[in-house]
């Protein structure tokens, strides 16, 4: 899958998912599926301010290709990472470049979960787009 | 209770919200706000300045508001010093008490501390080269260990400085004996943070003997931005002020200053007349719903809501069931992290507060990463804590 194909696949499972509480046990079961973040990866660099949980997410720039990884403490905030990975990692970086992130928006995950003093989810997505932008 | 709830009109314009984060702040009645409104729309004017009638208007109602206050907790009017909260109230202490600390001397705080009431004496100790020290508690109810007590206050302590409740567990701290306590190991100034407590049950001053009492307006149905010092005279007249500014000084040349007497000196610049009318109104609120009814439902609400949490798989409640104790309840749920029980709760519109609660030094020492906190008001209803009890119960299946 492309990351349109990708997009197209959220947005209907999404669609499918008539309510927060069946949302959340979405995102539950896709945090299951992250791999292993290294305890040493867990450095300040990596972690996500704005978050109710501790969480890290890093962001690299492999060869042109967008590489992320991740871990938390919440299940909920966990899936929020490895939504991330699903939807963008792998992604190419020139492309990402007029990434307009609007499908997390379409599907609720930007408005709806607000987070405590800051918005941890938006945070990610700008530690996305500073490195997609950076190159 | 509904007669109660209509009186805040944040429930007219959200009839389904579940508000269950008193401890954070409280809800406003109309009362408030209608003395606020007057204040801005009929006579607003700064105040101990000009002589004109709405300035008059306003210091009366300025003063008025500080003489309710002093009632409120059994002070005089001259010991009540309006600031813009607890935390500031408790900054300014620890600034302006310099004077009483000797190098080597200890300061004694209890485990159960606001980060509000920790920094500052953090920040003391640093400087001063003095010792901090914390009464321990009892993990698995919260209380105060009262062999602590008398095992960390010593001669060489110079301040004491306590909560009254604490804002995550809910405990009552023994304020009176504490200070009896220090009263005969040392000459230590003692200071309360009644910030959880002046809301819940009558506080009396004179009877705990503490030499400060600080708490914040908007805990207590008051407005925010607005809070109280209270001295006893004797050391406020010793104590230098922390802020200058207009309205503070008895007399200045281009040379020098001196002070206005006490609340005045600690009361630099213009203050919150607003706020501090506002508060007025809440004391007057609190007052007339009175100390039995509001006793009575706090302990009705936070036993039901003790009991309901204690029948769900899993989840623990953190600190004393028994009272007496505040109507603020934290617990977790075993093998879910708080912040999956958050969104969850978050969803279905029910406010609650998740994390170390501004006290993460006591989430360290309880062994956990923070809690789930439902706190009460007078507004709080069986109901709110059924809705948030229906959503616990969904979250230990889902997670």
């Amino acid at each position: 899958m492309n990351l349109e194909q990708r997009k197209q696949q959220l947005k209907e499972d999404f669609a499918a998912l008539s309510n927060w509480d069946d949302r959340f046990a979405y995102l539950i079961d896709l945090g299951k599926q992250l791999p292993v973040f290294a305890q040493d990866k867990k450095s300040d660099e990596a972690r996500v301010r704005g978050c109710q949980s501790d969480a890290w997410l890093l962001v690299e720039n492999k060869d042109g290709v967008i590489e992320i990884s991740g871990d938390a403490d919440g299940l909920i905030t966990k899936g929020m990472i490895a939504l991330l990975v699903w939807l963008y990692g792998g992604s190419k970086m020139e492309g990402m470049k007029q990434e307009d992130f609007s499908i997390l928006k379409d599907i609720g995950m930007i408005e709806q979960l607000s987070m405590h003093r800051a918005n941890g989810f938006t945070n990610m997505i700008e530690k996305i787009k500073t490195v997609c932008h950076s190159i | 209770m509904n007669t109660i709830r209509s009186q805040f009109p944040i429930f007219q314009n959200h009839p389904d919200l579940v508000y269950l984060d008193s401890a954070a702040t409280t809800q406003t009645p109309q009362v408030v706000i209608d003395a606020m409104n007057e204040y801005y729309t009929q006579y607003r004017s700064n105040v101990h300045r000009s002589v004109n009638g709405l300035s008059n208007k306003a210091t009366n109602a300025y003063e008025s508001a500080r003489g309710k206050v002093a009632h409120f907790i059994g002070a005089q009017s001259s010991e009540i010093i309006f600031t813009s909260g607890a935390t500031m109230g408790l900054n300014m202490l620890q600034k302006s008490l310099t004077d009483f600390f000797e190098p080597g001397g200890n300061i004694v705080l209890t485990r159960l501390e606001h980060h509000a009431n920790l920094i500052p004496w953090q920040m003391t100790v640093k400087k001063y080269n003095l010792e901090l020290r914390f009464i321990e508690i009892d993990t698995k109810t919260g209380e105060i260990d009262m062999s602590s007590v008398l095992s960390m206050i010593d001669e060489k302590t110079v301040v004491v400085s306590m909560t009254h409740v604490s804002n995550v567990l809910g405990t009552i701290v023994p304020v009176k004996e504490v200070t009896r306590i220090a009263r005969g190991k040392s000459k230590s100034v003692v200071i309360v943070d009644g910030s959880q407590a002046v809301a819940h049950m009558p506080v009396d001053v004179v009877d705990i003997d503490c030499d400060f009492y600080v708490f914040s307006g908007h805990k207590m149905y008051g407005p925010t931005g607005i809070g109280v010092v209270y001295g006893k005279t004797a050391l406020l007249q010793k104590m230098k002020p922390v802020v200058y500014g207009g309205e503070m000084i008895d007399t200045v040349t281009y040379g020098q200053a001196t002070w206005a007497d006490a609340p005045y000196r600690f009361e630099a610049g213009t203050p919150n007349i607003a706020g501090a009318i506002g508060l007025g109104a809440a004391v007057d609120f609190v007052l007339s719903l009175g100390w039995n009814e509001i006793q009575t439902h706090d302990v009705e609400i936070a036993q039901y809501a003790i009991a309901e949490l204690q029948k769900i798989e899993r989840v623990r409640v953190i600190g004393s069931t028994q009272f007496p104790r505040g109507p603020i309840i934290s617990f977790v749920v075993d093998g879910v992290h708080e912040s999956d029980v958050n969104m969850f709760l978050e969803k279905a519109g029910i406010v609650v507060r998740t994390g170390s609660h501004c006290a993460a030094p006591l989430i360290d020492h309880l062994g956990l990463s923070g809690t789930i906190r439902i706190s009460c008001g007078m507004y709080t209803t069986k109901e709110d804590i059924d809705q948030c009890i229906t959503v616990l119960k969904k979250v230990v299946v889902h997670v």
